[in-house]
């Protein structure tokens, strides 16, 4: 991993500027976490809203920013505006509360944006 | 004399129930504190919300002075710059022009973690309530 790639950055630092102005941060409780050894119960709290949904290993903090960066930008968002939007996807991308969900809900408070898994 | 009872740090640990701060910071832009949140269950359904509290508001110097207290817990001259919840009980404490702290790896003491929680659960409330506010000014009168 190279020193300067985006698991260098702190939980909640800036990872990518956009053209817009808004920056693409890292939340480090949406990562992936290792869940061998969890009874599901433990699991579902892990995946829970004060944990914070967890995305799938196939969902690492490179492809994550691409995707958000991609859809930010498609729809026009700008600095200054608070939005959300969910985008359902084809495959599992995380959990919450211990089930497997298939949409990304990617938010911005107006400067800073990051995304989490949630239900579809 | 009772003992002290060290508070648990882990991140896995139940230290802090909604609402919770989820990422607040003072954008100069607008003028506001920025503060998303984790809602209680009866408040919203969502994961987070979202507020914005202008900064000469009452809200506003509320949340200003519950910063400056939390600032004041590690001795930072320096304000803090944004504050980031890590998930279960941590956080993250980004100071302005200083290194930035983890409430898990460095509060200094069981006693500044319990003013922390303290001052973090206040501005929460704060932004909830104001959120509330906002949802029901965006109501249709009957």
């Amino acid at each position: 991993m190279a020193a300067d790639g985006p698991y260098s950055r702190r939980d909640g630092e800036t990872i990518r500027l956009l053209p817009s102005g808004l920056e693409i941060v890292r939340r480090k409780k949406h990562e992936p976490i290792d869940q061998s050894g969890l009874s599901r119960e433990e699991w579902a709290r892990q995946t829970d809203k004060r944990n914070g949904s967890k995305f799938s290993e196939a969902w690492n903090l490179e492809r994550l920013v691409d995707f958000i960066a991609v859809r930010v930008t498609g729809l026009g968002w700008r600095k200054g505006i608070a939005q959300e939007v969910t985008i359902p996807t084809h495959e599992n991308v995380g959990w919450v509360k211990a089930k497997p969900v298939r949409a990304i809900k990617i938010v911005s408070d107006g400067r800073y944006v990051h995304a989490y898994p949630v239900e579809g | 004399m009772a003992e002290a009872i060290p508070l648990q740090l882990d991140p896995k640990a139940h230290l802090v129930e909604p609402p919770i701060v989820d990422f607040v910071y003072l954008d100069p832009t607008r003028r506001a504190y920025v503060v998303t949140f984790v809602p209680e269950d009866r408040v919203s359904g969502a994961e987070t919300e979202v507020v914005v509290v202008p900064e000469n508001s009452s809200d506003g110097r509320r949340i200003a002075l519950q910063l400056g207290w939390l600032a004041s817990l590690w001795n930072q001259v320096a304000p803090i710059e944004r504050i980031v919840h890590s998930g279960g009980g941590d956080f993250e404490f980004q100071f302005k022009g200083a290194p930035s702290r983890s409430l898990s790896d460095l509060c200094p003491s069981p006693e500044a973690t319990h003013d922390a929680y303290r001052f973090l659960q206040d501005i929460a409330m704060t932004a909830e309530v104001a959120f509330i506010q906002v949802q029901r000014a965006q109501q249709p009168v009957a």
